[in-house]
């Protein structure tokens, strides 16, 4: 049977790809906010860069800005640049539930971006991660080779409307590709156990598999549900059309300018395992 | 006065022919020959002749013309009489021994009947039936049927269909006739299609402008697409007006409408969605016969969508013997059986067609078990029984069903099923009724088993339609027909449910069922006045959405959102919801300038009540629909049309030019980042905008000959604005091809090989280009600016293919029963890698950098051969 699929795909190759250099217009370098606050009593980061040309340099980081997060309290948390772009807290400190906050970043020029604010929802617990595996032939070697993914046990609480973010590690490193953007809505198992259909994350026998599962907002979750549609179906006939990603962040000096990204508050659950059977 | 002296008149007659005759028999007398000598006479000199040498005559000399009349030698009375009978000049009567005259009143008579393949039996659509080779004629409806009321007297009747030998009759046409013809399909050598396949100008003279027919049997028809596959949808693309975004993009725009907006109708039920994977229609071209496209003028007697009707049937089954036919391609396989259960009386039908390769074309040879995996198929049934001439039983249906299969954890299925009862009638040879009722659903189930969260997803629309059809003909050029249908829509959005319920962690969602009655009457008239053509009449459209439902009511001035819902009406079972009307007025005039040219001119106006929502670039068939309601209104389109139509060389040469304009109002459309899954308040997701789109239409086909073909250019804009205010400006839609060119020809080289070849032209679909990129989160992502409208680099392709039928005869010359041809194909021929898309994404090499990749569907020549035989 495989010798009859291949003489038709000798015959019949079909797609292709060819990178192609374009006229674009000229870049508009606006400010790229990535950053959170969790529940977790940790440093906490954010990341200031500017957009560029598409096919242009990387981006170039933002390095002199005054950068500072606030909670409803009034309790101001500053953060110190920390190389590329990078601004870390001064002091660890953790998100408490409920409790509202809000970025600001004061930038060279004087102009004030701002968030909205965002409260930190509540965290839900990995009861259990356990790795199962299967079997796939192997592309380039006669045989199959055994593919291990992670099955997680969380429960979803009933009483308030819930969104998840699920963020894989492999050996600490996190997996950053568009189609790991994983995030859940509870619509469907309202106060129920959370899906977990992970077998596209794959991992080789002896992997450490670590898994966050994040509580979000949902401005989080409409922010994220744009970000991965427009990176990862863009330019197929399943796709939905060009939209600009925004997210809540604001230049109130000069309301015009868009600000890109993203400020999120969450609260985290994680756990770790071998894969191996 | 003149009253007293008709009747004295008879009086004496009488009593003449009382005193005189009674003794004689009528035969002996009228037919001895007269006594009087030959010579020119005036008519009532003449008969005064007659009564003196004894012929009973009764008439009123006042009421006969003043003629001079010729009497010749050896004529006698009844041989006289019976001339200016024929001559239209008196006409006479028998009453007991007298023979009464009058003066000549033209009487009319009807022929009526259908127009059958001497064949098969199959009936045949839109043949021509002509009177005396003249203008005067009609064509065949969409059941064979023809009727046509003319003056009594002698005709020559003439039936042409594209593909039949011309088939001439006379007949003296003094009383009501019924006239069913079987025509001889054209047998194909060289020289007799040269001389048998005369086509008629039915282009030139019709009144309904804008049309597109494809005959599945013509050699047109059998084009191939790739694989080897014919496919009447593809070939319809191969016409002017009729595009699609992409080569993997299902749903075809049909000047400037939206892929929703077209009625497609296989045996007059509706479809909701007309294509298999990879843009292959659901149409097995086994099993159908023809397919008209409807994108300018259309007649009252369609509504409930606004751009364009797409009709398709489906063959009637071999009427005569029973016979196989089928092929095998690497496409898929087809196989087809039809033949009599009563001879001539009634006969069936049963097909189905089986992908064969997995169809998805970015895997379709993979080997991962995790690799997805596309197949479909497609059963059609049909049955027929005519036990008399008047009366005419359908039973036609269709099942498709679509697998998918994604990866380890989840498949679905897709398709589409029908049934549909129709009843011919001819209550007069003038009075053509046709009473049609259907079932129509269209559904698809996902299906995923990856516990905790396994579920099933359905959804689902499903129609039932009672619709009734009279035309009347009062003569040849003055037709009335009439009638009114009623849908009944029943819509399930979408439920959800666990997979396993006592494992699975999912909830059930039910989102509310949608109901409608969706209804329609009109009158349209047509007729013909010196050179002009009218065709007018009007559709009264009613919708009524009707509950049980719960509608949300928002705040005003505000887009509709969660946070602005003011108030939840409940409706009852049956309440209505909300009932929208329209009038529906559609005129088309055709204007003969002279023979074989006409210039025609149309307007119509047509209400859509039914949306597809979807806001993807191309159609998804999980995209549900979703009625009018409370929120959403109904989409009306205006459209005029003007063109020029002219034939050459005895319509050897069909041409035409039309322009359009087209106004399309409360469109759907989405606000960004909508999130139409499950969403019971999808208003919330919608915004309406309005659209035009216009251009002009070229056309030039060669309809007989060695080579046949056609050359197709279509110069278009479509626009469209969100319009709030009416003050922002019109944008093109992501479907906006300007320049389209298309031509396909064929041509037969020997008795057994002919080939083909097309080529398609078109301008690129627009896309924004990225402005800049960033990094989020390690992933790049690119920010558009919305202003940088562009477009992908044109696309063009050529195809080919050579047709090899089998041997005819067998070695000692009898027909072979066994009937066998190869196509082979070339999809693509010189290898052109056009662009689908633009993917725009971070560069494998060079971390952090972006890069735009085209992608083509098919970057490579790609041969089919395809093995088709019957018996």
């Amino acid at each position: 049977m495989k010798k009859i699929f291949s003489v038709v795909a000798f015959f019949v190759i079909l797609s292709c790809e060819e990178v192609v250099i374009i006229d674009l217009p000229p870049e508009l370098n606006l400010l790229v906010f990535e950053g959170s606050v969790s529940d977790r009593l940790e440093v906490q980061s954010i990341r200031l860069t500017r957009s560029n040309s598409f096919s242009g340099q990387l981006n170039p980081a933002v390095e002199d800005a005054t950068v500072s997060v606030e909670d409803r309290n009034g309790d101001v948390y500053p953060f110190n640049h920390d190389g590329n772009g990078v601004y870390l807290s001064d002091v660890p400190f953790q998100g408490i539930r409920n409790m509202e906050y809000r970025a600001n970043v004061v930038l060279s020029d004087g102009d004030i971006v701002q968030s909205g604010w965002s409260d930190i929802p509540p965290n839900t617990n990995i009861v259990l991660l356990s790795v199962d595996s299967f079997e796939e032939n192997d592309p380039l070697l006669s045989g199959n080779l055994t593919l291990f993914f992670p099955r997680i046990t969380a429960r979803d609480s009933a009483d308030y409307p819930n969104y998840y973010r699920w963020v894989f590690f492999k050996n600490g490193e996190k997996v950053t590709d568009p189609e790991s953007i994983t995030i859940q809505n509870d619509l469907f198992f309202d106060g129920n156990f959370i899906p977990n259909s992970f077998s596209q994350f794959e991992y080789n026998e002896g992997e450490e598999i670590t898994v966050e599962l994040q509580a979000i907002n949902q401005n989080t979750f409409d922010f994220l549900a744009l970000l991965k549609a427009q990176i990862t179906t863009l330019g197929s006939s399943a796709s939905t059309t060009p939209a600009n990603v925004t997210g809540n962040l604001t230049n109130t000096t000069r309301p015009s300018i868009p600000v890109l990204g993203h400020f999120s508050t969450i609260s985290i659950s994680s756990a770790s395992a071998i894969a191996e059977n | 006065m003149l009253v007293k002296k008709y009747y004295l008149s008879l009086l004496f007659t009488v009593g003449l022919m009382l005193i005189n005759f009674t003794c004689l028999s009528q035969s002996s007398f009228l037919d001895q020959s007269l006594k009087s000598g030959t010579g020119s006479y005036n008519l009532s000199q003449l008969l005064d002749l007659l009564r003196s040498e004894g012929i009973p005559l009764a008439y009123s000399s006042d009421k006969l013309p003043n003629l001079s009349i010729q009497l010749n030698e050896n004529e006698t009375p009844r041989s006289l009489l019976q001339r200016l009978k024929r001559e239209r000049i008196i006409d006479f009567s028998y009453s007991g021994p007298l023979i009464l005259l009058s003066e000549y009143i033209e009487k009319k008579y009807t022929i009526n009947g259908v127009i059958k393949d001497a064949g098969t039996g199959e009936y045949l659509i839109g043949a021509y039936v002509q009177l005396n080779q003249s203008t005067v004629g009609t064509i065949t409806n969409g059941y064979g049927y023809y009727s046509l009321t003319v003056p009594e007297g002698e005709y020559t009747i003439s039936i042409k269909h594209i593909g039949y030998k011309e088939y001439h009759t006379t007949i003296d046409l003094n009383q009501h006739t019924n006239l069913s013809i079987s025509a001889e399909p054209t047998i194909t050598t060289l020289e007799e299609v040269e001389i048998n396949s005369i086509t008629s100008d039915i282009n030139v003279t019709s009144s309904i402008p804008s049309t597109t027919r494809i005959n599945i049997n013509n050699k047109e028809g059998q084009i191939p697409y790739l694989l080897g596959a014919v496919d009447l949808i593809q070939n319809a693309l191969l016409h002017p007006g009729i595009s699609t975004t992409g080569e993997d993009a299902s749903g075809i725009h049909v000047r400037g409408g939206r892929v929703d907006q077209n009625l497609i109708l296989l045996d007059e039920a509706t479809i909701y969605n007309p294509n298999h994977y990879i843009r292959v229609s659901i149409f097995n071209p086994e099993a159908v016969n023809d397919i008209k496209v409807l994108k300018g003028f259309i007649p009252p007697s369609y509504g409930g969508r606004t751009s364009s009707v797409i009709e398709v049937r489906q063959k009637e089954g071999n009427a005569k013997k029973l016979s196989y036919s089928g092929s095998v391609g690497p496409f898929s396989t087809r196989a087809l059986i039809e033949g009599p259960f009563r001879k001539g009386k009634s006969s069936f039908l049963a097909s189905v067609r089986q992908s064969l390769i997995n169809l998805n074309i970015n895997d379709f040879g993979g080997t991962s078990v995790r690799r997805d995996r596309f197949s479909f198929t497609d059963v059609n049934l049909k049955v027929n029984a005519k036990p008399n001439k008047y009366n005419t039983y359908y039973l036609s249906g269709y099942i498709g069903s679509d697998r998918n299969a994604f990866g380890l954890s989840s498949k679905s299925n897709w398709g589409n099923k029908m049934m549909n009862f129709r009843w011919n009638h001819v209550f007069s040879p003038r009075v053509f009724s046709n009473l049609s009722s259907y079932v129509s659903e269209y559904s698809y189930r996902n299906e995923n088993f990856e516990e905790p969260g396994a579920f099933v997803s359905t959804s689902r629309i499903v129609d039932y339609s009672v619709k009734a059809d009279l035309t009347y003909s009062f003569n040849p050029n003055n037709n009335v027909n009439f009638g009114f249908s009623t849908i009944f829509h029943r819509l399930k959005p979408g439920d959800r449910e666990p997979f396993d319920e006592t494992i699975s962690s999912t909830n059930t969602i039910r989102l509310d069922t949608e109901h409608a009655l969706e209804s329609g009457s009109y009158l349209n008239h047509e007729l013909e006045y010196g050179n002009f053509t009218f065709n007018y009449g009007l559709r009264y459209s009613f919708f009524h959405n009707f509950g049980p439902d719960q509608v949300r009511v928002y705040q005003s001035g505000v887009p509709f959102a969660e946070s602005t819902i003011t108030d939840t009406l409940s409706f009852a079972q049956n309440e209505v919801i909300q009932f929208y009307h329209h009038a529906e007025p559609r005129v088309s005039i055709n204007w003969k300038l002279r023979e074989a040219t006409s210039l025609k001119a149309s307007y119509s106006k047509m209400v859509q009540y039914l949306h597809l929502i979807s806001n993807t670039l191309a159609p998804s068939p999980t995209d549900i629909w979703k009625l009018s309601d409370y929120h959403i209104l109904p989409s009306i389109t205006h459209q005029y049309t003007l063109g020029l139509y002219k034939n050459f060389k005895q319509n050897m040469w069909e041409s035409s030019a039309e322009v359009y304009y087209k106004e399309n109002l409360n469109n759907i459309d989405y606000r960004e980042g909508a999130d139409l899954i499950f969403n019971e308040n999808i208003e919330t997701e919608i915004i309406t905008s309005r659209g035009r789109a216009y251009g002009l239409e070229l056309y030039l086909a060669k309809k007989y000959g060695p080579v046949t073909g056609w050359l197709s250019y279509t110069l278009s804009r479509t626009e469209n604005r969100i319009d709030p205010d009416n003050t922002s400006v019109f944008i093109v839609t992501n479907f906006d091809k300007p320049h389209n060119l298309s031509t396909s020809w064929v041509m037969k080289l020997s008795d057994r090989l002919s080939i083909s070849s097309n080529f398609t032209y078109s301008t690129g679909i627009p896309l924004i280009l990225p402005r800049d990129k960033y990094i989020f989160e390690g992933n790049l992502v690119p920010f558009f600016g919305l202003t940088n409208l562009s477009r992908l680099p044109d696309y063009h392709r050529l195809d080919f293919s050579l047709t090899l039928q089998g041997k005819k005869l067998r070695k000692n010359g009898a027909p072979r029963k066994f009937k066998s041809y190869w196509v082979f194909s070339l999809y693509n021929v010189y290898n052109r890698k056009n662009v689908n898309n633009y993917f725009f994404r971070e560069s494998a090499d060079n971390s952090g950098l972006g890069e735009i990749v085209q992608y083509s569907i098919f970057g490579a020549i790609i041969p089919g051969i395809t093995y088709n035989f019957k018996f």
